[in-house]
């Protein structure tokens, strides 16, 4: 039955909402199973792997997603366990939890209630939250996406464990954990600190407001920030020679995003597209300028002032950029078109 | 001394042995399959330590622990 669809198709028993999560018991191949589903989740992505089915539902729970876990058990579910022993538990993964992390992570676990920022060779990820578990790519750190992962035994142990879980999968091999998991949005707004509106911009004397606010930060104790914005620093100073630099960052980092916006389904695109049409304008007028001979430079000085002036406008241009890339359907047009504008 | 460290209900549990004690490095390989029979997927991995990496056979004289993880999925 490995690439067969899995349904549960009766016996639902039970039927509890935490949060964004819906907890269902229910039938299995015959076996029961405890299954967890987002109930925003848009897909009816049906797959089997390796220790548990991701299952849809019929009926009332029709287009709704849960990761079951192979077992013939009907395991307790970690909520409803006496709370001497729930409490001891948490306390326990908690100071396991801790083991594995940093001074600065455990701040932060401390000061936000749970969450804490891993680097990996890929970009920074926020744990902490299953269902909104954040990423900023280093290769478009414009953007911060929110994924879903979870284990087979998620509600079955302390939460804290989760975390130890994701934490080491994330740090063995960040690349296999972005790809396994769930995409719920690709351009949410930022929760943390946020340099989209600051870096693009990116001048010489940009940058020294930015080695200020790495100062300042660190002197707040605010070491996540200050470490993203040092590598922000970094990654900006290699090409700020140039005034636009920024453009030109902008445009390949967004590439990646493109890429990754093939997991929309048609309607989600559309609307994507009609929300970023002023967006699409500008790309069309980028694509133009390859047409124009002799002009291209004056078009990128043009553009870059556009991109400015929507990004001190709240716009989020990059990531319609993006979209605009991929609808285009070569990534390479812009590098051609802008081969002698930028060094 | 290395432990096995198994996430569970009550926190995690977990348990040592040394390389001195063939009835505990006995018990740890047993214990190593069963946990692998669950669908468990054992990882090296040291608190503060370098990144952690998959195990493909039990190595009584491993310097670090062992922490038992189960597979990811999309949520």
């Amino acid at each position: 039955m490995a690439d067969r669809p899995v349904e549960i198709v009766a016996n639902v028993v039970q039927e509890r909402r935490e949060g964004q999560v819906l907890r269902l018991r229910g039938l299995l191949d015959g076996h029961r199973v405890l299954a967890r589903s987002d109930l925003d989740s848009r897909t009816d992505l049906l797959q089997r792997r390796h220790g548990g089915d991701v299952v849809a539902f019929r009926g009332d729970h029709a287009g709704r997603r849960a990761f079951a876990p192979t077992t013939t058990d009907d395991p307790i579910a970690f909520r409803d366990r006496p709370g001497a022993d729930r409490r001891a538990a948490v306390l326990r993964a908690r100071a396991l939890l801790c083991t594995f992390l940093d001074c600065r992570q455990r701040a932060e676990l401390r000061a936000s209630g749970g969450l804490f920022w891993e680097h990996t060779a890929t970009g920074w990820f926020r744990l902490g939250r299953y269902y909104d578990i954040r990423y900023r790519p280093h290769a478009a750190p414009a953007v911060e996406q929110s994924i879903c992962v979870v284990t087979g035994d998620l509600g079955l142990v302390p939460e804290d464990d989760l975390w130890v879980n994701l934490l080491l999968m994330l740090r063995a091999d960040p690349v296999n954990f972005r790809a396994t998991a769930f995409v719920q949005a690709l351009d949410v707004p930022a929760e943390g600190q946020y340099l989209a509106r600051e870096h693009l911009p990116a001048d010489r004397r940009h940058l020294d407001r930015l080695r200020a606010k790495r100062a300042d930060d660190w002197s707040q104790g605010r070491h996540l920030d200050a470490a993203f914005t040092d590598s922000t620093i970094a990654r900006l100073a290699h090409d700020a020679g140039d005034e636009l630099a920024a453009l030109w960052h902008a445009i390949r980092a967004v590439t990646v995003i493109a890429a990754q916006a093939t997991v929309y389904n048609d309607d989600d695109r559309a609307r994507w597209r009609a929300h970023h049409a002023s967006a699409y304008d500008f790309m069309a007028r980028l694509v133009a300028a390859d047409d124009r001979d002799g002009r291209a430079e004056a078009f990128a000085h043009d553009a870059f002032a556009r991109v400015r002036a929507e990004l001190l406008r709240g716009r989020a241009i990059d990531r319609a950029e993006a979209e605009l890339i991929s609808w285009l359907g070569d990534v390479h047009l812009l590098e051609r078109t802008f081969a002698g504008v930028f060094r | 001394m290395p432990e096995m460290i198994v996430l569970d209900y009550t926190g995690h549990r977990s348990f040592d042995w040394s390389v001195t004690d063939p009835a505990g490095v006995t018990a740890a390989a047993a214990e190593f399959a069963a946990l692998r029979a669950e669908g468990r997927i054992p990882f090296a991995a040291e608190p503060g330590a370098t990144e952690p990496y998959q195990l493909r056979s039990f190595d009584p004289d491993l310097a670090c622990d062992i922490v038992w993880l189960r597979p990811i999925a999309g949520g």
